[in-house]
């Protein structure tokens, strides 16, 4: 990811209508939470963060266009991550809809579901940031490649090696435990 | 490709499960993953829109400003008068802006694009003197006597309103109210509602019979000129709109109108129009305007 900021110029229509900036928040706001949380593993940092980046896209709203905001808010939350200077990561942890929601089947299936979430849990933590945040965006985040190659200005190909390089540590570490 | 597939509304079965690899449950399991926000999104949103507003109000807009070589050393000096006494307290607009403010006497001023009101803050009450660079409406309590300055001249009011224009050459006061006393070098005029003075070749000229209905009308967003040259119409678009005008040639010919500030469009063609003149209007919010050639 690149740490400069870069705006683009475009023969397009600059600039942002204030209920335009309202969607984009509410469209665009839990993604860069979640990619700050994925990072940082604290979730009211992330929130922080995230409502930084916003304000930031706000202030520059005349000069900025409306198909390129997403990468920008990306980009500015990452800075701001960045210059935070965050020392220590606090590990991820996430809610399973698949476990809370379920109750019909036998309680060993059960078990053997909680038992394989929270293994996998645990080894996304000894992933490295880059393939982390890759494999969470498309998790999570329900992201295309070509979504978060956009969003994270890199080539489709490097998300693919990121999704294959993390799916292959998590794959080594469970099947260690088992 | 496998992970590709996002959208995990499918319900592992346990047979499913039982037969999946190991790659599989993990793109399965983490599918179902969320994340745990500690405040709602709109709660968010609402404290982004609070600190947006209270930093709208704080701010304190940057001023690009054409005059500044001109009035330079005449502020500067008046600046440094100031200076030696109390708090100095400094009210300015910029493009397509215009403010109303309180002075410590109870009069009020109505300051249009691009001006710059100057005042001693604690001494006000006791001598009503100000610097004015641009345009103002003033109503002035009765009382003592009120002086406002200007790079041309000197304008003083006993219980009054008026407006005032001073840019560069320019110095036009009308009095809506009231009595005003004007000078400008040794020359001195007294208005009174319904007339003005304009600078014309360094003359204070008078003017009787004005409309009083049709002074200041800029503070509702209607321009009006009375015989003035182009150039003065295009300055005030150029301010009202944060546009630049260029007019080669035929900015000297005088005009009698008004324009809108409401709309870019027809505010040239009200100028425009009656002159035969064509605008052009181009990227980066510039804008030629030329004699029409039939």
């Amino acid at each position: 990811m690149r740490t400069k900021l870069e705006i683009g110029h475009r023969e397009a229509e600059t600039g942002i209508e204030k209920e335009a900036f309202d969607a984009i928040f509410r469209n665009n706001f839990q993604a860069i939470r979640n990619f700050i949380y994925y990072k940082s593993g604290d979730i009211e940092f992330a929130e922080d963060i995230a409502q930084d980046a916003f304000l930031k896209v706000w202030e520059m709203k005349d000069k900025i266009n409306s198909s390129t905001v997403k990468q920008l808010l990306y980009t500015i939350s990452n800075n701001i991550f960045i210059n935070s200077m965050k020392q220590k990561q606090v590990a991820l942890r996430f809610s399973n809809q698949l476990i809370s929601n379920r109750h019909n089947e036998s309680p060993e299936f059960m078990l053997e579901l909680k038992e394989f979430d929270s293994k996998l849990q645990q080894a996304i933590g000894g992933l490295n940031e880059k393939n982390k945040v890759v494999f969470l965006m498309n998790r999570i985040d329900q992201m295309t490649y070509t979504e978060i190659a956009q969003n994270l200005e890199i080539s489709v190909k490097a998300v693919e090696k990121r999704m294959k390089n993390a799916l292959e540590h998590l794959r080594k570490k469970i099947e260690q435990k088992i | 490709m496998e992970s590709e597939n996002l959208h995990n509304d499918l319900i592992l079965t346990e047979e499913e499960y039982k037969n999946s690899s190991t790659e599989k449950r993990i793109l399965d399991i983490s599918g179902h993953w969320e994340v745990t926000g500690s405040r709602t999104t709109d709660e968010l949103h609402e404290k982004l829109m609070q600190r947006i507003q209270a930093k709208e109000k704080l701010e304190i807009k940057s001023q690009k400003n054409y005059y500044w070589p001109m009035a330079a050393a005449i502020l500067a000096l008046v600046g440094l008068f100031f200076l030696f006494q109390s708090p100095e307290k400094l009210v300015k607009t910029s493009f397509a802006e215009n403010t109303c403010i309180e002075l410590p006497d109870g009069s009020s001023v109505t300051l249009n694009a691009e001006s710059k009101l100057t005042y001693n803050k604690k001494e006000f009450i006791h001598n009503r003197v100000l610097f004015l660079e641009g345009e103002a409406y003033f109503e002035v309590q009765k009382g003592s006597r009120f002086t406002i300055n200007t790079s041309s001249g000197k304008v003083e009011i006993l219980g009054t309103s008026l407006n005032v224009l001073s840019r560069e050459k320019q110095f036009n006061v009308a009095c809506l109210t009231g009595k005003v006393k004007v000078s400008f070098d040794n020359q001195s005029e007294i208005i009174y509602p319904g007339e003005k003075t304009e600078l014309k070749d360094q003359k204070l000229t008078k003017f009787i019979g004005q409309n009083i209905n049709q002074m200041a009308t800029w503070r509702n967003g209607i321009f009006r000129f009375d015989d003035q040259p182009l150039i003065y119409i295009f300055d005030e678009i150029e301010r009202q709109y944060h546009v630049t005008i260029q007019s080669s040639g035929i900015d000297k010919r005088f005009y009698t109108g008004a324009f809108t500030n409401k709309n870019l469009v027809e505010a040239l063609e009200t100028v425009c129009i009656p002159m035969n003149l064509k605008y052009d209007i181009q990227k980066g919010n510039k804008i030629i305007i030329s004699e029409k050639k039939d």
